[in-house]
């Protein structure tokens, strides 16, 4: 090439700057030593300089870190390392409400985690990604595939009613998160939440503040922890260039294991004896290769008054269902712009999004494709249903389903995925203004205004002569279509000075939000025959079918203020508080509830001398409580509209039977975190523990009213929920040298939860109840999702009871067999540089608790699994049961699974250990060495990327994280929930 | 520097006298807060109606048109019957009218007597007793006691099912704000309700021309005749269903619903 004449006598050195945590250390300038020939980091922290030859050396510098010298030694590429000055103490997080804070200063835990960390191994959606990257919050991804929904915990399930999910902020301002609906045993699809609709392109940073103590200042709605989101911003300089695209292939892993020798003889059930060979292998070939394809383009740049960023971004999946596919489009634009000798900033963002996902695959036992799948009777032709899923029926000139059995819960399953479509469709805006006022050197004021506007449809269509019993023969619709919205505002005055030891920052301020949810309609025709067959209109839909509006709204008036004051640098007193005015309070007399913070911190390593080992060393104690207001029109409702009406009569009104609640409260979270933070040998080594206790009390909740009472419901506040544990993350350098760095982080939690009293005149009082089976129940004694099951009726010497007929009995009541939530949490991420490699492997463990799996109860009833014709190989099954007053040593394998699996069954055997640790995450990336750096490309990267790889150790039979939903009650369970995928792929990066 | 700018800075300059020059810092604070805390007040008095869900519909626009009485008695009567579960899944299928066409949830269910699911108590409770004593109670305030009369029918209609299969109900005490709500015995429950269907039944017939039922009643058009003579059945068949433990009765109230003149 021409250009490298050019180049002759010059060297092109490139490489990556990095901190002492491993994360990219951005924005440090990079000098030829004794020249002016200089560039600057980008984004991941990668720099390519051409010097003047390649013996020279290049000097490291930034306000945030020590400045380091490196000699280039004609080598291409250098991984440099830099240390932050004092130790790091200068490293400033992202608080509440977008201040940015020291972190030394800080009083609670707080952990960050960059975007490229979060981008590295492509996930959709960004809260995925996040999984065993920081301690202490418990991520559970639906298995529905892209556009999904995800839930996540922070130290323990806190609210009876509420989902005890964290609080998400964009830059500051609390983002709407509502999680649709969610699958249940009898069917239903994940109806995705907020989540989804980001792109993680976006993504700066993120931080998790765990516990309530730091975000008093968000109120309420961050009694559960805050997770906060940075986007990236355009920075001063030369306009930057990215380009990246992903594509990732998805194939279904831990199946159940399934026989294919014992048929039905014409029947539903598999049960024969006379082993054959069956056609095998649908099952595996019915689910695709799922392909995900992520293209994104940002442009970044600005001058020293005004920056901006643009990105597009877009994801197409197509899942591992067939006939499943994923779109998203995300814009995103933001400004920021100085003004009047740089005293006024004002910024804005402008993010938008759509998502449409066409035949997100549910769970459960009605429409669900996977139910007549797995259970299909093993002597028939599998090819021969799905090639003749429809059958033409003269007798009413229509096309209707082809499938042997009329069992309410078996479709054919390409009828359910070719004729039942589902659409989700979402469009979203989200779009904030801030002005910041410097009005002199140490106050500071802003407001700032945001809108997060969401249009949501849910649109499901289930073809006419379809399952008998769940589709009306015309063929049934569910539809919804709402708006969600939400309204900030706030106003934020803040000082800041240094008093000779004493320094304070001190901010007040008020905020006014106003949400309104769920504002739209649905309608449902349930089995109620449309009126002309397979026209989904508002036209066709039967007289006699209501259609409903919702809607859900709050208004949340807030004052709150904070104060930090510190004594040289070594303690500070952190002292905060909020009051909230809940609409959903209203006529109580307790719509204002204030509540407090007070926090200190002492950096012990600036107090005493300490040992050379040690860098830096502090303490933290912090001690909060925060209310949390009830739900919408729970006071005192009117009556609705819709009971049942008469041919002749006018529709009904269903009176309102609740008590009226005039007494109500808000309910009361109490939360105290000691902490510690040290880091060793020059800040190669990090530690940082925490041990937590919070207490729920004031539990909002809805019971029954007696029968003779007049009333059918009541509200009461009552009940203590505690949760206490510790979260540990340790992180550090294994290797560190000029070429080799080898950085590991490992997090570590544990939480124990205590429901200690619900209902103290009611001790028998719980919340949740049978599913079929299976029960998650919350009751006073226990913990939050205890698992009730039926065990076998035993006698005293532990034998099974027979019945009369030689069938094992059922326990007369649901007995407790563990708890679903895991004890412990385990995340251990690597990264490793080696030259222009990059090598990351993530490893999580979740340790103890149960798993249950209702799919496995309905494989043995069915005689399907590969377990029942084992049973049938060996002739009997050992048992240790007694009829009568006869022992009994062995059971007919029919007899024994037909009793005990299916529904309602005796669930005992379904009940696994959740226990497992899995390769999560294995990420290979080379950067590309840019022989020109005044060239058109700049940095150039390619990875390949595998997720979930493999198991380390599990002891289920299939993979107890398998979410059929996200939401409390039905974590841990499967019914034919879609199984999980294992991802391969591959990702390039430009910047231009 | 155009005149607008000029405007624009003097603005900021006269907004940075009032918050900066001025170096009395807590008077500055205090006016801020006081600002707020003014703001916030006045705007909590739309928390009453923000809080009321708009779909639905408060007792002031049901007495528009006298809808208010009436509108709950489709659905009383909608739940005199138990439908898929009370109905389909037990008796209709125990006499043989229904069936299930597989073993449907492995065969342990309400149609192999396995009651499974049994949610008549509560529907009784919840959507008979509960909303009727709302009626029987604004009935009185309204002045519209022919309404009261008619939810006190199917009252009767809707417990002497209940009893049927619970035996001792809470009836007579209903709606009692003790702590202890006493059952009624079968016995005592039968010689009540018929005490109350004679009352029922002297209060149709004072107003036989009485029209204001019509709009609401899907059963008869709001036609006090026919109620009357529901009133009649209902009385024979409560007599018959104690024909055997208690003849006297049954035998004074069975004759009383035949000699009645709208059988």
């Amino acid at each position: 090439m021409s250009l490298s004449a050019f180049a002759q006598n010059k060297f092109s050195v490139s490489g990556k700057v990095v901190n002492n945590t491993g994360q990219p250390a951005i924005g440090v300038s990079v000098v030829e030593k004794g020249t002016r020939v200089a560039t600057v980091t980008g984004e991941e922290g990668n720099f390519n300089i051409t010097i003047s030859s390649g013996n020279a050396t290049l000097v490291f510098s930034s306000v945030e870190y020590e400045t380091k010298e490196v000699g280039v030694n004609s080598q291409p590429y250098i991984n440099v390392e830099l240390i932050r000055k004092d130790g790091g103490m200068e490293e400033v997080v992202v608080t509440a409400l977008g201040i940015k804070r020291e972190k030394k200063a800080l009083t609670y835990a707080s952990q960050s985690v960059g975007g490229e960390e979060m981008r590295k191994a492509a996930n959709i959606n960004f809260m995925d990604a996040l999984s065993g990257k920081a301690a202490g919050i418990d991520i559970a991804t639906s298995s529905s595939g892209a556009g999904g929904s995800t839930r996540a915990v922070l130290r323990g399930s806190k609210s009876l009613t509420g989902l005890s999910e964290p609080l998400y902020v964009i830059d500051g301002i609390p983002m709407v998160n509502n999680k649709g609906g969610q699958p249940g045993s009898y069917g239903g699809t994940d109806q995705g939440d907020g989540l989804s609709a980001i792109n993680p392109g976006d993504i700066e940073t993120m931080t998790v503040l765990r516990g309530a103590n730091a975000s008093i200042l968000y109120g309420s709605q961050g009694a559960n922890g805050v997770v906060i989101i940075t986007t990236k911003k355009g920075k001063n300089g030369k306009a930057v260039v990215n380009f990246n695209s992903n594509t990732v292939f998805d194939k279904v892993t831990s199946l159940p294991e399934f026989q294919y020798k014992y048929g039905a003889s014409g029947k539903d059930y598999s049960w024969d004896t006379d082993a054959g060979n069956y056609q095998s292998g649908y099952i595996e070939d019915f689910f695709k290769t799922g392909i995900n394809t992520t293209n994104g383009i940002s442009v970044a740049g600005g001058n020293d008054k005004t920056t901006a960023f643009f990105s597009y971004g877009n994801t197409y999946a197509t899942g591992v269902m067939p006939t499943n596919t994923y779109n998203r489009n995300n814009f995103t634009f933001n400004q920021s712009t100085k003004l009047f000798d740089d005293k006024i900033t004002i910024s804005s963002n402008v993010m938008l999004s759509s998502e449409l996902s066409r035949n997100r695959p549910g769970a459960g036992y009605y429409n669900n494709p996977l139910t007549g799948l797995y259970l299909f009777a093993r002597e028939r032709d599998f090819d021969y249903f799905k090639n003749n899923y429809q059958v033409f029926d003269s007798t009413r000139n229509l096309y209707k389903m082809n499938w042997y059995s009329s069992e309410e819960k078996q479709n054919n399953p390409y009828w359910e995925i070719n004729k039942n479509s589902k659409l989700f469709k979402t469009s979203r805006l989200i779009a904030s203004v801030k002005v910041a006022y410097e009005i002199d050197d140490h106050f500071k004021f802003e407001t700032r205004g945001n809108i997060d506007y969401a249009n949501k449809l849910f649109d499901n269509r289930y073809a006419a002569a379809g399952n008998a019993v769940s589709v009306s023969p015309n063929g049934s619709w569910n539809y919804a279509k709402y708006n969600d919205q939400s309204i900030y505002t706030d106003g934020i005055l803040s000082y800041n000075k240094v008093f000779g030891n004493f320094s304070l920052s001190a901010l007040a301020g008020a905020s006014y939000q106003r949400m309104v949810f769920n504002d739209g309609m649905n309608v449902s025709t349930g089995t109620v025959a449309l009126q002309y067959p397979n026209v989904f209109t508002f036209a066709n839909i039967p007289y006699n079918i209501v259609f409903n509006q919702t809607i859900n709204r709050v208004i949340k008036q807030g004052l709150f203020a904070n104060a930090t004051i510190g004594f040289k640098d070594m303690v500070y007193l952190d002292l905060a508080g909020r009051n909230d005015w809940a609409s959903t309070l209203a006529l109580t007399g307790n719509q204002s509830y204030f509540y407090p913070a007070v926090g200190i911190s002492a950096i012990i390593s600036e107090m005493f001398d300490m040992p050379q080992s040690i860098s830096f060393l502090k303490v933290r104690a912090s001690t909060t409580k925060t209310a949390n207001e009830v739900p919408f029109n729970s006071v005192n409702p009117y009556n609705t509209i819709g009971g049942a009406g008469g041919p002749t009569g006018i529709g009904g009104i269903t009176r309102n039977t609740q008590v009226p609640f005039t007494n109500l409260q808000p309910e009361q979270i109490t939360s105290n975190e000691y902490g510690l933070e040290m880091r060793l040998f020059k800040s190669r080594l990090g530690l940082d523990v925490t041990y937590y206790s919070g207490a729920s009390t004031n539990q909002f909740l809805r019971l029954p009213a007696p029968s003779g009472s007049g009333f059918t419901v009541y509200f009461v506040n009552a009940g203590k929920i505690t949760n206490k544990g510790f979260e540990i993350s340790v992180n550090g350098d294994i290797i560190r040298n000029d070429r080799l760095l080898w950085s590991s982080t490992v997090n570590m939690s544990r939480n124990i939860n205590k429901i200690v009293e619900l209902i103290p005149s009611n001790p028998d009082y719980q919340v949740g109840g049978n599913s079929e089976g299976f029960a998650s129940i919350i009751k006073a004694g226990g913990s939050f999702n205890d698992l009730y099951i039926f065990k076998f009726a035993r006698n005293d010497a532990g034998q099974i009871i027979l019945d009369a007929n030689g069938k094992p009995t059922k326990a007369a009541k649901q007995e407790k067999v563990g708890n679903l939530n895991p004890d412990f949490l385990l995340g251990w991420n690597n990264t490793v540089n080696y030259k222009n490699f990059s090598l990351s492997a993530l490893i999580n463990g979740k340790f103890g608790g149960k798993a249950f799996s209702k799919t496995e109860a309905f494989l043995d009833s069915y005689g399907v699994s590969e377990r029942t014709a084992d049973a049938r190989d060996a002739g009997t099954i050992p048992i240790n049961a007694i009829k009568g007053t006869a022992p009994v040593t062995s059971i007919e394998p029919a007899l024994y699974y037909s009793t005990i699996g299916d529904r309602n069954g005796i669930m005992e055997p379904y009940v696994f250990s959740r226990t497992n640790v899995r390769l999560a995450q294995l990420v290979l990336g080379y950067s590309f060495v840019m022989k020109n750096t005044e060239g058109f490309i700049k940095d150039a990267s390619v990875s390949l990327i595998g997720r979930n790889l493999f198991f380390l150790y599990k002891k289920a039979p299939y993979d107890p994280e398998q979410a059929m939903s996200t939401n409390i009650f039905t974590q841990g369970n499967d019914v034919f929930a879609v199984p999980p995928t294992k991802s391969y792929g591959v990702s390039f990066k430009l910047t231009f | 520097m155009n005149t607008n700018e000029m405007s624009l800075q003097k603005a900021i300059r006269l907004l940075r006298q009032i918050l900066c020059v001025n170096k009395n810092i807590r008077m500055k604070k205090l006016i801020i807060a006081a600002t707020l805390l003014v703001a916030l007040g006045s705007c909590t008095k739309n928390f009453e109606s923000f809080n009321q869900n708009p779909h639905e519909i408060s007792d002031e626009s049901l007495r528009q048109d006298f809808n208010l009485l009436g509108s709950p008695f489709s659905g009383l009567m909608f739940n005199l019957f138990g439908h898929q579960i009370e109905e389909d899944l037990c008796y209709d299928n125990w006499m043989g009218y229904m069936g299930t066409p597989t073993p449907f949830v492995s065969n342990v269910n309400n149609t192999t007597y396995y009651i499974r699911w049994n949610s008549y108590w509560n529907r009784v409770y919840n959507n008979v007793m509960s909303p009727s004593k709302q009626v029987i109670e604004l009935a009185q305030a309204d002045n519209l006691p022919l309404f009261a009369t008619w939810a006190k029918l199917v009252r009767i209609l809707s417990m002497s099912k209940l009893t049927a299969l619970h035996g001792p109900v809470i009836y007579s005490n209903y709606g009692s704000r003790e702590n202890l709500i006493l059952y009624d015995s079968e016995s005592d429950l039968y010689n009540l309700f018929f005490k109350q269907l004679d009352s029922i039944q002297s209060d149709f017939a004072a107003n036989t021309s009485y029209g204001s039922f019509k709009k609401f009643d899907p059963s008869y058009g709001g036609d006090i005749n026919s109620w009357m003579k529901v009133v009649n059945s209902l009385r024979l068949r409560l007599a018959m269903r104690i024909s055997k433990v208690a003849p006297a009765i049954a035998k004074i109230q069975g004759e009383k619903a035949m000699d009645d003149p709208v059988l």
